[in-house]
């Protein structure tokens, strides 16, 4: 009975509270399933395609590297898969990477998929027709029915194909990954062949290649940098590998979108159990508060401080059970609908499975948070002392504030601020954590800019908006700067070139420069002739240090060089290093087709205008902007899940609001009935009532607009590292700092407003009435 | 001061009908408030009394029926108008005194002031000063409603509900949550401003304080059934009392 009665009054803030912590433990259950079902999900579909531990594309002798490789120590399975090499074009999209053919034979077990990542039965792809990754899409815009044309050879060497379905790429698939995988009938692949067989040398343009899935022996004690470097060591690996990916490479290319949606929802959760344990702390407080009086008569009928206070944590504390079970029972279907969602960025659906151990450790760890936030509160209840509380007579603070007629709602407004602060503590916490955590989705929007610039420059060696690569002598490149300039002047220009070399055995990227100064430093100083960059993913995954000294080879060829300064270029995960022309002068020879150059414009918003010029108009070039294929894709889900926490954040405020208002209208219906009485208008108190919010939400949005300035760059500095993104630094900007600190106010102070509309549908008479002095 | 010759309304209520539910609780009524009376509306519990008070006060809306402030109707005014009204021509007494919470006596009165009167900033403190001082709450000023005895309180309440010097001034049970001592205080205010021509509804079941109105109704199911002028005894209060005890009596009291 007690209970029930006890329900009836407090059904709104326990509903509230239910719907809090169901959503803080959805998205907590989701980004848990999410993230381990991705990697583990994509781990078993490498196995299944045979990835192995690692995959070495070669282009050249792939049987004797085979032999050499089968033969080294630890070395459990080595298999080839042969493919074809071939630049394509797709929907008058000229691809910036070959792509790879392979033949459907049936000896590996590709899984043909639909759209959405579901399972299609497929016998044999007919002739004439090609399946590709789902990522194609948010890559190329690409159908099915689509064309892809492949450029085997300059005489005649086109062959088209019809997109006819999708297949599961686990290790090429991601929008991430540019290089991509395209299943073709055995037919067409041998009619490849002899295209490439049948043309001029000088006139082939495709070519033939493989990848070797290397596997160590699983009672090999060798870690894999050792294990790689014991291969490079006994066979030719270095000298004809075109380049190499480890297992865990693959794993954060494939997912990174799905993990980055996984950690928003992660940070997402952890901030609204916070605010869902302070509006327990609120919630509880001023029930007890209330209904003191009732408590301390019931225990004078000999009911227990332990009964009473049992009323309590079977609402609140069931009310937090509820809502984490609805969050463990709705996180699969959630989280299927994530992956199904992002098909077209992860190219394939991953398999969701429930982590139940997993996830019940965490929900044991959340009711023991719960629950120990509602004992805590409801053991005031115990100290609840019958005859004192019955004879206690309200009482407010004393506080001394101005009046007068010209401010007077805002004076009132501060004056119920100032006498009952407690109440408004929480408000003003939550305001702060919402604030910061608008804040730092802000930074990361602004950081990435309208058109994810943040990521290309993180991603990129140097800033540019524009590359251009000739591939031979017959390239005019006084013409093709002529072009540049006149759609907008060349402001500043340097050379880059990408290559494959190994440090200490470790395969990377260097990254030369002709101009060291563009390197985006982090620490340290630019390198010279006999010393290198390294990214922090590099400095992490050695274990180097800036001073140390490294081994770096390319092409058979070994210097020694110094670490001279960590850089910042996340490409490759930030598997790559930084060399200064001189220095990679010393390994390998500088005088090929290796260089592009990189272009700062006047204007760069023409870049797009320049590249479809020079693309249209130039052969035996390759041109790129400062963006690559699945960038839009990405940037696109990240805007939309900032667009979405905004969302979400302002339904968060409406229910903030509702539970908090609700109790300071409950608690204060005398005295809004006495000013109703001496003549306040409603739309008045209203007003004031709305004051309120506005001055303790902006104390506590101001506070965290403090916190956020300190916090939000580290923050998501921390998170990023894993990215291969080694500095964050997002800085003062309208989005992460200036949006937030009036947004969070504002919607506040609406809600508030809004809320406080049940003032004018209760009569004087019945306020004044229902309170008692 | 007796006032009822002059018979000039400051409010008229006509056939006030007022029901909660099934229940009718003002049955027709119809009722005038004059200019510088003191009227008493007595009756046992549940009799209507204080809906009557609500409704002549626009605080509640009647169900039916017509009611006139002056040539102001107050039956279907807007919520505006009603403020108005309450800012402009009311002031209201509580048997709870209902001060606002965190504001000190001084300040509830000068509240009162800000929001109704029209006067400046500076004479409203002025007045809100002498008013304390008059009600004899010179030491209690600067405290809280929590700090104070219900007497002060209840003192408070009157100065601030006769701040904006309102055209009538409504009591419910103003004294029904007072002792003997503040109750005579709280009465006497009453008198001294009913003697300066403040016009008063007074609703009480308190024959102590019936005694100090000039004209008494006494309602029942709704309706006035019997109404007293107590005017014509003057200030002898023998006779005053043996009159309203001979009447009351006579109404089964």
């Amino acid at each position: 009975m007690l209970l029930g009665a006890a329900w009836k009054r407090q059904k709104f803030s326990v509903c509230a509270i239910f719907l809090m912590i169901a959503i803080a433990a959805l998205s907590l259950f989701t980004a848990i399933t999410l993230y381990t079902s991705g990697t583990a999900s994509v781990e078993d579909k490498m196995d299944r395609l045979g990835f192995g531990d690692f995959t070495v594309w070669v282009s050249a002798q792939p049987e004797r590297l085979l032999a050499e490789i089968a033969q080294t120590a630890d070395v459990e399975s080595a298999i080839q898969q042969e493919i074809i090499y071939a630049g394509y074009e797709v929907n008058g999209n000229h691809s910036d990477n070959e792509g790879q053919l392979i033949a459907d034979d049936g000896t590996i077990p590709y899984h043909f998929i639909d759209r959405s990542g579901e399972s299609v039965n497929l016998s044999e792809i007919p002739v004439g027709n090609i399946y590709v990754s789902p990522a194609m899409e948010s890559m190329f815009d690409v159908q099915i029915g689509d064309t892809i044309q492949f450029n085997l050879s300059r005489t005649n060497g086109r062959k088209a194909f019809t997109v006819a379905g999708y297949f599961e790429d686990a290790f090429m698939g991601s929008s991430m990954i540019d290089m991509k995988s395209f299943l073709v009938n055995s037919e067409d692949y041998e009619e490849m062949l002899q295209i490439m067989a049948d043309a001029a040398a000088i006139d082939v343009l495709g070519r033939s290649g493989a990848m070797l899935h290397i596997s160590k022996n699983p009672s090999s004690g060798l870690t894999d940098t050792e294990f790689y470097e014991a291969l490079q060591e006994h066979t030719e690996l270095a000298r004809y590998m075109d380049f190499t990916y480890r297992k865990d490479s693959i794993l954060s290319y494939m997912l990174l979108l799905q993990n980055i949606v996984a950690g928003f929802l992660m940070i997402f959760s952890m901030v609204l159990f916070v605010i869902c344990l302070i509006m327990i702390r609120h919630s509880l407080t001023l029930v007890i508060q209330q209904e003191k009086g009732d408590m301390a008569i019931l225990r004078t009928m000999g009911l227990t401080g332990n009964i009473l206070r049992s009323i309590y944590v079977t609402l609140y504390g069931g009310s937090g059970f509820l809502g984490v079970v609805l969050g463990a029972v709705f996180c699969r279907m959630v989280a299927e609908n994530i992956a199904k969602g992002m098909v077209t960025s992860t190219g394939m659906l991953v398999d969701i499975r429930t982590p139940a151990g997993l996830l019940f450790g965490v929900f044991v760890i959340c009711m023991l948070v719960l629950m120990a936030a509602v004992f805590t509160q409801t053991g005031k209840i115990l100290h609840i002392a019958p005859m004192q509380t019955l004879r206690e007579t309200k009482s407010a603070a004393r506080v001394q504030s101005p009046f007068s007629r010209r401010y007077l709602l805002v004076h009132i407004a501060v004056r119920e601020v100032l006498a009952d602060r407690n109440k408004y503590i929480s408000l003003c916490l939550i305001a702060m954590i919402l604030t910061v955590f608008l804040s730092v989705i802000g930074h990361m929007g602004a950081w990435l800019g309208p058109n994810g610039e943040g990521l290309m420059n993180s991603f990129s060696v140097a800033e540019h908006d524009l590359g251009v690569q000739p591939l031979n002598q017959t390239v005019p490149m006084d013409e093709i700067e002529r072009v540049i300039n006149w759609y907008s002047p060349v402001v500043e220009q340097y050379e880059l070139a990408m290559q494959s070399v190994t440090v200490n055995g470790q395969e990377y990227t260097a990254n030369v420069l002709d101009d060291t100064r563009w390197f985006h430093m982090l620490s340290g100083s630019v390198c010279d002739d006999d010393s290198i960059l390294i990214t922090d993913t590099v400095a992490r995954e050695m274990n180097l240090e800036i001073g140390d000294t490294v081994r770096v080879s390319a092409n058979g060829r070994m210097g020694e060089y110094e670490v001279s300064g960590i850089y910042q270029c996340a490409n490759g995960m930030g598997t790559n290093i930084g060399m200064s022309i001189g220095g990679y002068a010393r390994i390998d020879d500088i005088t090929g087709y290796i260089w592009c150059k990189h272009y700062i414009l006047e204007n760069g918003s023409v870049r797009d205008y320049v590249y479809n010029y020079l693309e249209e108009h130039y052969r035996g070039i390759d041109v790129h902007t400062n963006s690559w294929s699945g960038l839009s894709g990405i940037v696109f889900v990240m805007h939309m899940l900032i667009v979405l926490l905004y969302v979400v954040t302002a339904v968060i405020i409406l229910i903030t609001v509702a539970l908090v208002a609700g109790k300071l209208l409950q608690s204060e219906k005398s005295n809004m009935a006495i000013y109703k009485s001496l003549g306040l208008h409603t739309g008045k108190l209203r007003i004031s009532f709305a004051l309120r919010f506005l001055i303790v939400v902006l104390g506590g949005a101001l506070l965290g607009f403090v916190a956020a300035g300190i916090l939000a760059d580290p923050l998501i500095g921390v998170v990023f590292k894993r990215f291969g993104i080694g500095e964050f630094a997002a800085g003062f900007s309208m989005l992460g700092n200036i949006v937030p600190l009036v947004a969070i106010p504002l919607l506040f102070t609406l809600s508030a407003w809004f809320y406080s509309a049940r003032l004018s549908w209760v009569s004087i008479v019945e306020l004044i009435s229902e309170d008692g002095e | 001061m007796d006032h009822t010759k002059v018979k000039t309304p400051v409010i008229s209520g006509k056939n006030i009908v007022q029901t909660f539910g099934q229940t009718k609780v003002l049955n027709e009524i119809s009722i005038e408030i004059y200019d510088g009376d003191f009227t008493v509306v007595m009756g046992t519990s549940g009799s209507g009394k204080s809906t009557l008070l609500y409704c002549l006060s626009g605080m509640e809306q009647a169900a039916g029926g017509t009611i006139l402030c002056g040539n102001q109707e107050i039956t279907g005014a807007s919520e505006k108008e009603l403020t108005k009204l309450r800012a402009d021509k009311f002031g209201f007494v509580f048997q709870k005194t209902h001060l606002v919470s965190n504001l000190t006596l001084y300040e509830n009165i000068v509240m009162s002031g800000l929001i109704g009167s029209g006067l400046g900033e500076k004479d409203v403190r002025k007045r809100a000063k002498e008013l304390a001082a008059r009600m004899n709450l010179q030491d209690a000023a600067d405290r809280l409603p929590s700090q104070v005895s219900g007497g002060e309180a209840q003192r408070a309440a009157v100065a601030r509900a006769v701040m904006g010097d309102p055209a009538i001034l409504f009591a419910d049970e103003p004294t029904g949550a007072l002792n003997k001592a503040n109750t005579k205080e709280v009465l006497n205010l009453f008198t001294k401003l009913h003697e300066k021509g403040q016009t008063i509804l007074l609703v009480t079941h308190d024959k102590e304080a019936a005694l100090r109105g000039n004209r008494i109704l006494y309602i029942e199911d709704g309706r006035v059934v019997s109404e007293l002028a107590l005017s014509e005894y003057g200030k002898d209060k023998d006779a005053r009392e043996k009159k309203l005890t001979a009447w009351l009596e006579g109404l089964g009291w």
